[in-house]
């Protein structure tokens, strides 16, 4: 393994604890690139329930863009107050340099770990990918 | 904004409730959004799915932080943490407030165990509700009664009669019954006729078998769990025939589950009350049959039992006339009752108490007094934390000053404390409540019960525990909370306000209250038992010393003479005798008689009539006052009769001996209707200590009985019993020898009133003792305060005696004034106790005097353990102390 990976570990253990990104907090950090200017709650919850086919609670959401925002991996600001709100402003997230380096880091260790899996074994593991 | 819905009220409460203030605003956002897309949907299908939202947000992330938001629970932390200093800074006292509330708390909780499950009794009957029983009220001449019996005929009338009755049936009692099993017999104590319909009006639940016509045919029986067990083993005895010691089989048609102890009777086996002959009778004036209704839904009790005097004249009426030669007419104006009435059997248990009841009941005097001496156990504990609480003021006057200087409001200063008192209150509550389960087989063991889980079981105990817990808390600091944070800053700070002293009033008030109480408990105590041995030595006219009673003697049959013969030559046997009838309350056989020729009904006497044998009078030691006993060699005595003293003074009888009494109406007494009086037996108590004697007749009839009575001159008692055991076992092989000595079954007559003793001893002594840790307390505080001025005294010569005399003096007078206030009290109580006895003691002064120096006494050896400590200390370290 690269000692600069190892690096990076430390050193983001060093500033806070628990920065791990679970599957789920991925894929909304994920969703936030995606949804760019309009990356707020509801619309997260929209966004994931179409692109991974599973409902989820509006709660769970906000709970996952709270860890991540502790985790350093979003900030966000709070605009535009729309009537459908009942005049209340949206908080609009968006990711970090610190969150693009956990996702890049998570893309690559799936990558590693998908190029040790042998050609031959691949194919008797039957992925239908 | 009109075209937006605007979503449900009481969830965005909730949500404004617990979340996050800076989380609120985009949480609302999305939820309103989100709740504009529901639109299509039903009102409470939105709402409905609106709040699943709302309350996914109870999540740690989104609640607002206790730290952060809220002043109030900040200070509630604090608080808490104060209080646990305070407790551990103050162990003694802290102690025995904890220590005193969880004995009171625990032993609340006990006595509301007991009396929640007396209070439960017959609920557990699918119809508890709809189901009374039949009592009767009667008085004829100067006879009276009131009895749980009722007449034979009664059931199927007044079913007939009364459209609101559903179902009506009847047991008759019948004792006990011997089986056959293979070579053994079995005996089933609780043997009782029932009809099919009784079976449906109480529907028990079943083991094997249907209640559909068990009890329909002859020869048919429902045994309890318990009783099938015992003759069958575990198999299924449904369609299984047993066999009595007289030869006649019964089929077993049902067995129903055993009875819960909550039931006012109890059986082990129902026979049809098709076996029972007299069932049939159509006697209004005989009341053998304990009747019981199933009411339709919705029935007034009281209204009912208006109708029923509708037709008393048509049953009563035509039995009166042929057999009293009376009309009912002339019977109700000349001052006779005849009432039936209806007991709801729910309340059987605690209010009924009438002669011939399936089973002993309590009484809701004596939950009464649990209930009152439950309250006054946590008065008691209360008291002592207010007592200390006022009393340590002075060491808490700086930290309220300190706290009012920094601007603390009083309010705060309130709330601290409360939170203090409910902090310990709620750690004795605690400990109560680990008491309560510890302790719970020796509770159990003691008042005779089966409760398996009081707290967390269906009656759900414990959160009203913790509930009753927190309130005394609360209740028992308000006082001490608002006395402590009055204190003015100033005059603390300037150390001249002389705290805690201008409430000794007040204190000692509840010192006084609180040892009144004791007293009158301890009082009660001694006079409980006090009457107790009044009964036991009374002279009842009969002698209970040195008398065996060997059971089922009726089974011997033939032969019972030559094993009755066979005792008589034991050198150690005085008397042998051979009756059913034994002095100790269980034995009842009314019979009305007149003088004969006296053609006035008011002459009507209604007697005891026992049936017993010549030797009778020796076995029991009564005294013939006049005339003679039997004489079995005389056949004439086969219709004569002794009287006891009562029963000549009732009849009017100058000179009895010789005269002759007739049985009312066509009913005979062993086949003969006129007996001729040959003797008067002093009067001897045949029922309970509670009533007086009554009129008696004893007359010699056939020769049997389920007792022989044995008489010995012997102490030696494995011996005589060895003797009579395998005397028995000569004439009667199969049945088993039992034998009870007389004493002891007339003991067991006053379990109620044992129990009430030995329960109120153990309450009595829980009260003093909290009483003595809240003086305890006290007295180590008063010593505390008074350590200069001991030191002065003692420099300036005064002796330890006199420093420790000074201390108690101030105590004993509140003990004086203690024993003032609960010698009235208790006497007032306690007599109104002993007016429920015929015979009952006499309230002697001792009995006060003796109880306010046992109280004393022990308060004394409390206070001077302080007292002493501080008399005894040395000067020079109480001096230089501060």
């Amino acid at each position: 393994m690269p000692s600069v990976y190892m690096f990076y570990i430390y050193e983001i253990d060093a500033k806070m604890k628990g920065t791990h990104l679970g599957e789920f907090e991925e894929i909304i950090l994920l969703l936030v690139g995606v949804l760019r200017d309009n990356a707020y709650g509801l619309a997260l919850v929209d966004a994931f329930e179409e692109q991974a086919s599973r409902r989820v609670a509006i709660g769970a959401v906000h709970s996952a863009l709270s860890r991540l925002t502790e985790k350093g991996f979003l900030e966000s600001e709070m605009t535009g107050a729309t009537s459908e709100r009942g005049g209340r402003r949206k908080r609009i997230f968006t990711i970090t340099a610190s969150g693009k380096r956990a996702l890049v880091n998570a893309r690559d260790l799936r990558v590693t770990l998908w190029q040790q899996i042998p050609d031959l074994s691949l194919g008797r593991l039957s992925f239908d990918v | 904004m009109s075209d937006h819905r605007e979503p449900p009220k009481w969830p965005d409460r909730l949500l404004e409730f617990f979340v996050k203030g800076d989380l609120l605003e985009e949480i609302q956002g999305d939820l309103f959004e989100y709740y504009q897309r529901l639109g299509d949907l039903p009102q409470w299908k939105s709402t409905w799915i609106y709040a699943y939202h709302v309350l996914h947000f109870l999540r740690p992330f989104a609640l607002k932080r206790i730290s952060q938001n809220s002043n109030k629970l900040t200070m509630l932390k604090f608080n808490i943490i104060i209080a646990w200093r305070n407790l551990l800074k103050q162990k003694l006292y802290s102690g025995i407030n904890i220590i005193g509330l969880a004995i009171g708390l625990a032993s609340a909780a006990y006595i509301a165990i007991y009396v929640l499950d007396e209070m439960s009794f017959d609920e557990h009957f699918e119809n508890s509700d709809r189901i009374v029983r039949v009592a009767a009220e009667l008085k004829m001449a100067d006879n009276y009664w009131h009895f749980a019996v009722s007449p034979a005929p009664l059931a199927a009338a007044y079913k007939s009669e009364f459209p609101e009755i559903e179902k009506a049936g009847r047991f008759r009692n019948e004792g006990s019954i011997l089986v056959k099993k293979q070579d053994e017999l079995v005996e089933l104590g609780g043997l009782m006729f029932a009809d099919q319909e009784i079976l449906e009006v109480f529907n028990f639940k079943l083991v094997h078998g249907t209640l559909a016509n068990a009890l329909t045919e002859p020869n048919t029986a429902v045994l309890s769990h318990k009783s099938a067990q015992r003759i069958f083993g575990d198999n299924d005895p449904v369609g299984e025939t047993f066999t009595s010691i007289n030869n006649i089989s019964y089929e077993v048609s049902a067995v129903v589950e055993d009875l819960p102890t909550q039931t006012h009777f109890s059986f082990d086996v129902l026979i049809s009350m098709e076996n029972y002959q007299d069932a049939n009778n159509q006697i209004w004036l005989s009341n053998n049959y304990h009747t019981y209704f199933l009411l339709h839904e919705g029935t007034r009790i009281a209204d009912l039992e208006n109708k029923f005097s509708n037709v008393y004249a048509k049953y009563y009426g035509p039995q009166l006339q042929a057999m009293a030669g009376i009309s009912y007419e002339d019977a109700m104006a000349g001052g006779g009752i005849i009432r039936h009435h209806l007991q709801p059997i729910t309340d059987i248990h605690l209010t009924s108490g009438l002669d011939v009841e399936l089973g002993a009941n309590s009484s809701m005097q004596y939950i009464y007094i649990f209930m009152a001496v439950g309250a006054f156990l946590v008065l008691i504990a209360a008291i002592n934390f207010i007592n200390i609480s006022t009393a340590r003021a002075s060491t808490r006057a700086k930290e309220i000053g300190i706290k009012k200087v920094m601007g603390s409001f009083r309010s705060d200063l309130i709330t601290q404390f409360l939170t203090e008192s409910v902090f310990q209150a709620v750690l004795a509550t605690t400990i109560g409540l680990i008491m309560v389960i510890v302790c719970l087989p020796i509770f159990n063991a003691f008042v005779d019960k089966q409760i398996v889980d009081p707290l967390f079981g269906p009656s759900a105990l414990w959160w009203k525990f913790v509930l009753g817990g927190v309130l005394i808390g609360l209740i028992a600091g308000i006082y001490p909370a608002i006395y402590l944070s009055k204190f003015k800053p100033v005059e603390i700070m300037k150390n001249n306000i002389h705290v805690g002293k201008s409430k000794a009033s007040f204190r000692s008030v509840l010192v006084v209250f609180q040892f009144a109480i004791s007293l009158v408990l301890i009082i009660g105590t001694i006079i409980v038992f006090n009457q107790l041995n009044y009964i036991r030595t009374q002279n009842l006219g009969f002698d209970r010393d040195k008398v065996v009673l060997i059971e089922n003697s009726n089974t011997l049959r033939n032969n019972l003479v030559p094993f009755t013969d066979k005792l008589n030559q034991l050198p150690e046997v005085e008397a042998v005798s051979v009756t059913s009838f034994i002095p100790t309350g269980t034995s009842r056989s009314d019979n009305a008689f007149k003088p004969k020729g006296d053609g006035n009904v008011d002459a009507t006497v209604s007697l005891q009539i026992w049936n017993i044998d010549p030797s009778y009078f020796d076995a029991f030691g009564m005294e013939l006052l006049e005339g003679r006993t039997f004489d079995s060699s005389r056949p004439a005595d086969s219709s004569a009769i002794v009287l006891n003293e009562t029963a000549v003074r009732r009849f009017g009888l100058e000179d009895p001996i010789g005269k002759t009494v007739e049985v009312l109406g066509d009913f005979t007494v062993a086949g003969k209707s006129e007996f001729e009086v040959i003797g008067v037996v002093k009067d001897f108590n045949y029922s309970s200590i509670h009533e007086n004697v009554g009129a008696m007749g004893l007359y010699m009839g056939p020769f049997r009985g389920y007792y022989t009575v044995v008489k010995t001159t012997s102490d030696n008692y494995p011996e005589l019993l060895s003797k009579l055991e395998s005397n028995w076992e000569e004439f009667s092989p199969s049945v088993p020898f039992s034998y009870q000595f007389l004493d002891e079954v007339f003991e067991a007559q006053y379990r109620a009133e044992q129990k009430l003793g030995s329960i109120f001893t153990v309450f009595t002594s829980l009260a003093l003792f909290i009483a003595c840790l809240g003086l305890f307390g006290l007295s180590a505080y008063t010593a505390e305060q008074r350590r200069k001025e001991i030191g002065v005294r003692k420099v300036l010569g005064a002796s330890v005696t006199r420093l420790i005399i000074m201390l108690l003096g101030h105590f004993t007078k509140l003990l004086i004034i203690a024993v003032v206030l609960a010698i009235p009290i208790s006497w007032y109580i306690m007599s109104g106790w002993l007016d429920g006895f015929a015979y009952r003691m006499n309230l002697s002064p001792m009995i006060f005097i003796v109880g306010s120096l046992l109280a004393l006494l022990v308060a004394w050896v409390t206070v001077s353990f302080q007292s002493a400590r501080a008399a005894l200390s040395n000067p020079t370290d109480n001096l230089k102390y501060e």
